[in-house]
């Protein structure tokens, strides 16, 4: 289960501070999929970047299962993140290694088995139908195939959650039903999802739970959203 | 590696770095065989009245010898003074014919003495020009080397001190741009760090590959300045031995080969790893 327990996060910048988060406070429960909505600078990439340790909040508390993700020490991160897979907007794949190599990646950190390495990728790839071009560059795909790739990247090792931040974003009509497709099955098949979007359309197709940002404040929490900020 | 320009640029570096460290290493060979070489030609003279008879004048040799200051002590007697002076005079006539007309050895038995050290003639002198051998001893050379004897020590302990000094530095120097050069090429990946951080990998995994690079670039470095090196010590040589004729530079080159090699391998692969291990740290904190 994840915890957020009145989080403030501000930020100083020329002296002058913003309030990213305000007061915000939710629980999500395991396997649940909930959507995280808001406009641009509403707190949605910030609840992101606390809920994986890259910022500590000003205040509150931030639990995900046993953890306090804000007491973590620098050196309990990395092994924290591999329980959560992460989707970005903006893809960002390793460039220089191959789909199979960006996937696989994450199972070398883990220290997986070359033997298992080679058969747990393929199959991902496959699921994400990316079977005949996982040894192609980033550079040689499209970009609602580079999204698969950070997909199968966030999915491979079975993380309990996947946070998807704008994954939609950067992609024509066509992928970006694909990728929520594909997120609505990984759902399925047991981990949490956590979409932060602006995209109403998306939003109000998928009809699941629906946590609403407007200026760093949490203004609506709806078992069967909508968006209409 | 990751980009060929900084790749190149890197490996430039170092060995520029490493052709710096051969220097001052080279440097400082030259200059203590020099200093040796000098050193070797100061000596102290004590020279004995013509009335001392020889074994009381051996007998000071043995107690010189005694003395933790004392290199060397050679006993030159009246008649080996003569054969010597006569020796280095044989061209000269007037020299020569007046030493004929004399009929008896107009020269000094003496001791040459050579101390461990140019600080320690003056314990040396002060033993010979005591008062229990005043009796004995006409004359003691110290007064005329000791202006000598202190200009050469100054000099020696300053050079010392500015090659000491010069060689921080320039290592200083070595290691900030080594450290720069790195740390541009690691700025151009610090996206790719980003990513690896966020699947969960831990830092030794992210460092590991950088460090194997510091570690290349220092090999690869460590050759092109010990290839370089080699024409520019058989070009040097020859005129340094001019100067310094006991010492060839070639000679102490290709007999330290892989000692040199070794070291400048070290050197240059201890820079790599911590110019890597540094310029990696600020990536690397959460």
């Amino acid at each position: 289960m994840i915890v957020f327990k009145n989080v403030n996060k501000y930020y100083t910048q020329n002296g002058r501070e913003t309030k990213a988060l305000d007061k915000v406070s939710f629980k999500i429960q395991p396997n649940e999929f909930v959507s995280i909505v808001g406009r641009s600078g509403a707190g949605k990439s910030t609840i992101v970047e606390l809920l994986i340790g890259e910022q500590k909040p000003t205040s509150g508390k931030i639990f995900f299962g046993s953890y306090e993700i804000n007491k973590l020490k620098p050196s309990e991160l990395p092994e924290f993140r591999r329980h959560i897979g992460v989707i970005f907007q903006d893809f960002r794949l390793l460039e220089k290694k191959s789909a199979f190599e960006n996937v696989s990646f994450v199972l070398e950190v883990e220290g997986y088995t070359q033997r298992e390495v080679n058969e747990l990728t393929p199959k991902v790839l496959n699921l994400v139908g990316l079977k005949d071009k996982m040894f192609k560059l980033p550079a040689e795909l499209s970009g609602g195939e580079r999204q698969r790739v950070g997909i199968a990247r966030a999915m491979i090792n079975r993380p309990e959650v996947i946070i998807a931040d704008e994954p939609t974003g950067n992609l024509d009509p066509l992928n970006k039903w694909e990728v929520i497709k594909l997120l609505t099955k990984i759902n399925e098949l047991g981990s949490t999802i956590i979409l932060a979007t602006h995209d109403k359309e998306v939003i109000n197709s998928l009809g699941t739970r629906v946590i609403t940002l407007e200026d760093g404040k949490l203004t609506k929490d709806e078992a069967h959203g909508k968006f209409n900020v | 590696m990751r980009n060929k320009w900084l790749s190149a640029s890197t490996i430039s570096i170092m060995t520029l770095t490493l052709i710096v460290f051969m220097g001052l290493i080279l440097f400082n060979t030259i200059a203590d065989r020099a200093v040796e070489t000098v050193k070797n030609k100061v000596d102290i003279s004590v020279y004995f009245k013509s009335n001392v008879a020889e074994d009381d004048i051996l007998n000071i040799k043995r107690i010189l010898k005694n003395f933790d200051e004392v290199d060397s002590v050679e006993y030159v007697s009246r008649d080996e003074a003569l054969v010597a002076f006569k020796e280095r005079h044989s061209e000269d006539e007037i020299i020569t014919q007046t030493l004929e007309e004399l009929d008896k050895n107009p020269l000094l038995a003496s001791l040459n003495i050579k101390a461990k050290d140019l600080s320690q003639y003056e314990v040396i002198a002060s033993y010979l020009e005591s008062d229990s051998l005043s009796d004995m001893v006409e004359d003691v050379t110290y007064a005329q080397n000791e202006l000598v004897i202190r200009r050469l020590e100054t000099l020696t302990n300053s050079l010392n001190i500015i090659v000491f000094i010069l060689t921080l530095f320039l290592a200083f120097l070595a290691v900030m741009v080594t450290f720069n050069t790195i740390s541009l090429a690691i700025f151009s990946n610090k996206e790719q760090i980003g990513i690896m951080r966020v699947v969960g990998a831990e830092n030794k995994f992210i460092r590991g590959p950088y460090i194997i690079e510091g570690i290349i670039y220092g090999f690869i470095a460590a050759v092109i300045s010990f290839i370089v090196f080699i024409p520019v010590v058989n070009a040097i040589s020859p005129g340094l031995t001019r100067f310094i004729s006991t010492f060839s530079i070639s000679e102490y080159f290709s007999s330290h080969f892989i000692l040199l090699f070794l070291y400048q391998l070290l050197i240059g692969v201890i820079l790599g790893i911590l110019s890597s291990v540094i310029a990696i740290r600020k990536y690397l904190r959460s």
